[in-house]
């Protein structure tokens, strides 16, 4: 019980006040269990999720015996790709923000808090499940429309962890965050066209 | 027991958490039935009909499944449907389109999600669109061919007769042509082959491999 108590502390606080939950997370040095636990569950609700809230029109209709499995083998396919972007993001930054001169920060904690900041994606998760319970076409729109609000949420929230973990300002922890990972992927995706040509 | 305002919040994240988990995993239930417009049709049959089209001017609109074209010895084109079909004329399923032998109609088709599979059909003008699947096959054509399909992939082998000139444009990221035995290759082609009246060859796709031959 009071471990459920402590939890909901942790998730109400990140939500209310990041910087300051994501301040004493680190100080406290926590395990990353209970952030991870919920990117789990949100990657895999999300990717599971859509499908099924496709698979509920009419176009769909032909493939309905297999939609069931086929929910469960996206979700784990979406959690799977999710955890691995985890991973390598987290990897990324960390040594961006190394290169930066900030050394200070820890990568598990980091993982952390780049799980907390799954967080806001829970909000569509939520309306794309009732939708499975009450098919109504407006849910689905809304929950998909949210998805934008809630990624940059999230994009901010990650953004105030890379800034306390590593002791930046959030000009830096943009720069090391966001803007480098973009940059990354052009870089990749040039190489890449190069590659095929 | 006091409940702080963190704490609150918390439990009604911890809610959603295990709302949103239960929704994605609870079984599925099939759909036994689907309604297309105005009707529900049974899902686990589907309906199979034969509808007859145009004896010059054929339009079929497909919204997911595969559409097949042949020429048999039927005397005016028809369409055999396994599945459904809506009030505003566009299916769903398996489409076999039948065409008779030296048909030189107008064959307009629109796939919205798989497979468009030419198999040798006889046509004297051929549009076809596609938005998520592929075109493939052999096709014979004396007027004009327009393909359409953005992302998608188009590998066609194209018979046309021996007195044109051949007007091929090709829009793709990549593409793989080979025209009266000269082999293309590279991103968007515009060329010209033979002597004769022209006959435009338009292939708009993700990747295209044409073959264009005499016959």
């Amino acid at each position: 019980m009071e471990l459920l108590r402590e939890a909901a502390m942790w998730l109400g606080w990140v939500i209310l006040s990041p910087e300051e939950a994501f301040d004493s997370y680190i100080a406290e040095k926590r395990s990353a269990m209970l952030p991870v636990l919920i990117y789990t569950i949100i990657s895999y609700s999300l990717g599971s999720l859509i499908l099924r809230n496709i698979s509920s029109w009419g176009i769909m209709a032909p493939l309905s015996p297999i939609l069931g499995p086929l929910s469960y083998v996206t979700g784990v396919t979406i959690l799977g790709i999710s955890l691995v972007n985890l991973v390598v993001y987290t990897g990324f930054v960390h040594l961006i923000a190394g290169l930066m001169g900030h050394h200070e920060g820890r990568w598990e904690s980091f993982i952390g808090l780049v799980g907390f900041s799954s967080l806001p994606h829970l909000i569509p998760s939520t309306l794309l499940a009732s939708y499975v319970i009450t098919p109504n076409p407006w849910i689905f729109v809304v929950g998909i429309t949210l998805m934008l609000v809630t990624f940059i949420w999230s994009v901010y929230m990650v953004i105030v962890a890379a800034a306390v973990n590593y002791g930046m300002d959030k000009g830096r922890a943009f720069l090391a965050s966001v803007i480098s990972v973009v940059l990354a992927l052009l870089l990749l995706s040039v190489i890449s066209r190069v590659w095929r040509w | 027991m006091k409940v702080d305002r963190r704490e609150a919040i918390g439990y009604v994240v911890m809610a959603m958490l295990v709302f949103s988990l239960v929704a994605s995993v609870i079984p599925v239930e099939p759909k036994t039935k689907i309604r297309l417009g105005p009707t529900w049709f049974p899902l686990e049959k589907g309906v199979e009909f034969v509808e007859e089209l145009d004896p010059q001017d054929v339009s079929f609109k497909l919204q997911a499944g595969e559409l097949k074209v042949i020429n048999s010895d039927v005397e005016r084109p028809l369409a055999r449907i396994s599945g459904f079909k809506t009030d505003e004329g566009v299916a769903v399923g398996e489409v076999l389109l039948e065409l008779p032998k030296g048909w030189s109609g107008r064959l307009n088709l629109s796939v919205k999600m798989g497979e468009l599979k030419l198999s040798g059909a006889e046509v004297g003008e051929l549009m076809a669109s596609i938005v998520m699947g592929s075109i493939d096959g052999t096709v014979k054509v004396t007027r004009a061919l327009t393909v359409k399909g953005t992302a998608n992939e188009v590998d066609l082998t194209i018979i046309v007769p021996e007195n044109v000139k051949v007007v091929l444009e090709v829009d793709a990221r990549r593409s793989s042509i080979l025209v009266d035995g000269k082999s293309y290759e590279g991103a968007s082609q515009r060329l010209t082959s033979g002597e004769g009246t022209e006959l435009p060859l338009k292939v708009k796709a993700g990747r295209v491999k044409l073959v264009v031959i005499r016959g």
